[in-house]
């Protein structure tokens, strides 16, 4: 699984914006318990490239909480 | 019917609204944001796409910065109180609602901060900067500011106003409760701190909601409530991500889809176009009033952007109430009194009593003002 974990729905849902714009397939889930820290939070799960989506973030200035899994 | 109080809600609403509240409550009406089930995944779909919405309306390039609150009034304090400190200064205009006077005035009774009032003169862009500049203290903090006054209609120099803070490392908070959905208003390109709005007035939403719109270097310190935003629930002291940080508790869903729904109408409308549609029958009836005996106005003839569609006036020897009455049973509502906006009444010398307030909105036409003029007229005549 590639997720990127988010504090809140709305910075979620603006880098799912990004990434689909970028070409990338992701979708939009509540962040899994194992990888939640801080409780509550959601999360991208990313079908395509994790670091050009993480990539597409950084340039955008969206913050994350962390990244999980790595590309193939 | 003639509704002429849209200073105070618009209304009717359009139909849109009404079918987006209506399809919420019916078909999504669940708590955005705070669970992974469809519905909840729906609603939080709904608030993000009015945020995205609502930043582009505004000139927001970051719909982060788009903060729903329950009223102006209620961001209009959340933006003052997180702002705030120990012994800072604060500019006012002459023209100012009570709800920037209020908490203003609270603060300067606690002895926290203090407040100076500038005065605004109609049509005079260099004596009303100037008067800003005359009453700028080495501890200003902020200019808060009504864009348009709910009273007169007056606007405010805000393009003037927001290069003089700014040369002056002043912040700037607007409240936009008249001009939101009236005038052009981009929060980044014009330099705005924070923009304070109502959503149930010029952007045709709901009652229930409002907006405070973050410039893009503004950091507010304090949180005027704290609670749970359904986002880093682990933690015991509130988020410090926009825009969980000012919305505690579960948001207004349904106002929220109306108030989208309402920005939808006005793009569809155009904001321009219905602005001058409005002032339009602003100057009818100012001009139908000016021809009447005993009728005093207050301004210049309205005019694009020197006002918004706002008429205040009096009739010599007959109350205000009695006016709003008369008015009100043959079906023509307006507005007597205070409008909540003592020092803009103070200002212009009608306190204690007041005037009667007539404000357009989108759905007004010509005939509406005839009416208005036609029992005025009968008003005047019956009680010499």
């Amino acid at each position: 699984m590639k997720l990127i974990v988010f504090e809140n729905y709305t910075l979620a849902m603006k880098a799912r914006s990004l990434i689909i714009k970028s070409g990338q397939i992701c979708e939009l889930i509540r962040t899994p318990a194992e990888h939640s820290k801080c409780g509550c939070g959601y999360s991208l799960m990313v079908e395509g490239n994790l670091s050009t989506a993480v990539q597409v973030l950084d340039q955008a200035g969206i913050s994350y909480v962390k990244r999980v899994g790595e590309d193939g | 019917m003639t509704y002429l109080d849209n200073a105070a809600t618009t209304f009717p609403k359009p139909k849109s609204v009404v079918k987006a509240v209506e399809d919420c409550l019916l078909h999504y009406g669940a708590n955005p944001g705070r669970s992974g089930h469809a519905l909840s995944m729906k609603a939080a779909q709904t608030v993000y796409d009015a945020r995205c919405k609502l930043a582009e309306y505004f000139g927001a390039c970051d719909p982060e910065r788009v903060i729903f609150t329950k009223n102006c009034t209620e961001s209009i304090n959340t933006a003052v109180k997180g702002i705030v400190g120990l012994s800072d200064h604060f500019i006012v205009s002459s023209l100012e609602h009570n709800s920037v006077i209020r908490p203003l005035e609270t603060l300067r009774v606690a002895k926290k901060a203090d407040y100076s009032v500038a005065k605004v003169f109609e049509n005079d862009v260099k004596r009303t900067t100037d008067s800003f500049q005359s009453v700028i203290k080495s501890n200003t903090k902020a200019f808060v500011i009504s864009h348009a006054s709910n009273v007169f209609g007056i606007t405010i120099p805000l393009k003037e106003l927001v290069s003089l803070a700014q040369a002056r490392g002043i912040l700037v908070i607007v409240d936009g409760a008249q001009t939101a959905g009236v005038l052009p208003v981009s929060v980044d390109k014009m330099g705005i701190d924070v923009f304070c709005t109502a959503g149930h007035k010029g952007l045709y939403g709901p009652f229930g909601t409002g907006l405070m719109v973050l410039g893009k270097k503004i950091k507010l310190k304090s949180t005027l409530i704290e609670g749970g935003t359904g986002s880093s629930s682990l933690s015991f002291l509130q988020s410090e991500q926009l825009p969980d940080r000012f919305e505690s508790g579960t948001l207004n869903l349904c106002g929220i889809a109306g108030l989208s729904a309402g920005v939808d109408f006005l793009k569809r409308r155009g904001t321009a176009e219905l602005y001058e549609h409005e002032m339009h029958l602003a100057k009818r009836l100012y001009e139908g009033l000016a021809n009447q005996d005993r009728v005093r106005l207050y301004t210049c003839s309205p005019g694009l952007e020197t006002h918004v569609p706002v008429v205040s006036f009096t009739i010599n020897g007959t109350e205000n109430n009695q006016v709003v009455e008369i008015l009100s049973d043959q079906g023509v509502y307006t507005r007597g009194g205070l409008q909540c906006a003592p020092m803009a009444h103070l200002f212009f010398d009608t306190a204690p009593e007041g005037t009667v307030r007539v404000s357009m909105g989108a759905f007004n036409q010509e005939n509406d003002i005839d009416r208005t003029l036609k029992i005025v007229k009968n008003i005047i005549n019956n009680t010499k």
